[in-house]
């Protein structure tokens, strides 16, 4: 019996968590203000959510071009001045389009597992 | 004020941070992007190097920088950003500003009817020449001026509000609808005044 490839195994993992990006960072931004690494190692914190720079700050400037984050610079003790983001009224909206699109998806996925049988029984 | 890197280390951390420009290039982000993306990678990097020694040399450069993405992997993000365009909505939601410039053009129909309505009473309770027909007439009065209100405002407003509500959908490509609602409110009353001008014209001539 063929095993199956570790590689091919995780790369959907990573095409999904891809395609969750912007929700997960608009999500991030919610509460408060962060600047582009802090965001990175708060996601790292989070089971299955980590990402790489190489992902979240092209999409940190793409949200910022769109107007739902807004930025604001500080410097830094450490080096060039940090780049603070934080979640604008535009970007609310959208998180809460997405995330109401995500619960959608996630209940009708639920559903689709549980098969026929048990959804028959749960009416 | 942040500390500065010896050149050799800054060298390195520019060299990667060029290579990093240039794949986002390749990725086609615009210049802003570029530079904010820059920003932030250049940002974490220093703070990685901050945390890794106190006084970074190129060695430390080195190991920072290979903890971090390699600057192919900027190539590859540009791709999966959504298009411009987003595709239409499978299921659009109806324009509020073509619902309600449709109730305003609808108020002001139904106050033409109830227009007609008070002034044919009116009339008749004259007709009948009741005793208290006469003292009816200010009541019908403020009545019809009542509706003769709502008749230009809900037909100024609807016409208005339909005519916004049509450019509204337009610009949503295919995420609103009540294209009908938006048209019927923009056009019946100009319609109308067109149709009234023709006539006007039409027996002028006669």
């Amino acid at each position: 019996m063929p095993q199956p490839d570790p590689a091919t195994d995780r790369a959907w993992v990573a095409q999904l968590r891809k395609g969750l990006v912007e929700l997960l960072v608009l999500a991030a931004l919610r509460q408060e203000e962060l600047y582009g690494y802090q965001l990175l190692q708060r996601l790292a914190t989070l089971d299955g959510l980590a990402l790489t720079e190489s992902t979240l700050y092209p999409v940190l400037a793409r949200l910022a071009d769109d107007d739902l984050v807004a930025v604001r610079q500080e410097p830094s003790p450490a080096g060039p001045p940090r780049r603070y983001y934080r979640l604008t009224r535009p970007g609310q909206k959208r998180l809460d389009e997405m995330l109401a699109h995500w619960r959608q998806v996630n209940t009708s996925i639920d559903r689709l597992v549980q098969g026929p049988a048990t959804r028959k029984g749960a009416y | 004020m942040p500390p500065s890197l010896p050149p050799e280390a800054r060298a390195r951390l520019d060299h990667h941070l060029d290579a990093v420009e240039a794949a986002l290039i390749s990725a086609g982000h615009s210049r802003d992007q570029r530079r904010a993306v820059l920003d932030d990678l250049e940002s974490q990097i220093t703070d990685m190097l901050a945390a890794h020694s106190a006084s970074p040399t190129a060695a430390d450069v080195k190991a920072v920088l290979a903890k971090v993405d390699p600057p192919a992997a900027y190539a590859t993000p540009a791709a999966l950003a959504p298009p411009q365009h987003a595709a239409p909505s499978a299921n659009p939601r109806y324009s509020i500003t073509a619902v309600w410039a449709f109730g305003c053009v609808l108020g002001s129909i139904v106050s033409i009817a109830m227009l007609n309505y008070v002034i044919f009473g009116a009339l008749n309770s004259h007709d009948v020449g009741s005793s208290s027909g006469p003292a009816r007439v200010p009541i019908f009065l403020t009545i019809s001026q009542g509706f003769v209100f709502l008749l230009y405002v809900g037909g100024l407003v609807g016409t208005i509000l339909g005519w916004a509500a049509f450019i509204q959908i337009r610009t949503a490509k295919g995420a609103l609808r009540g294209t009908v609602l938006a048209l019927f409110a923009g056009l019946f009353y100009p319609t109308i005044l067109a149709f009234a001008l023709l006539i006007a014209l039409l027996s002028k001539q006669k």
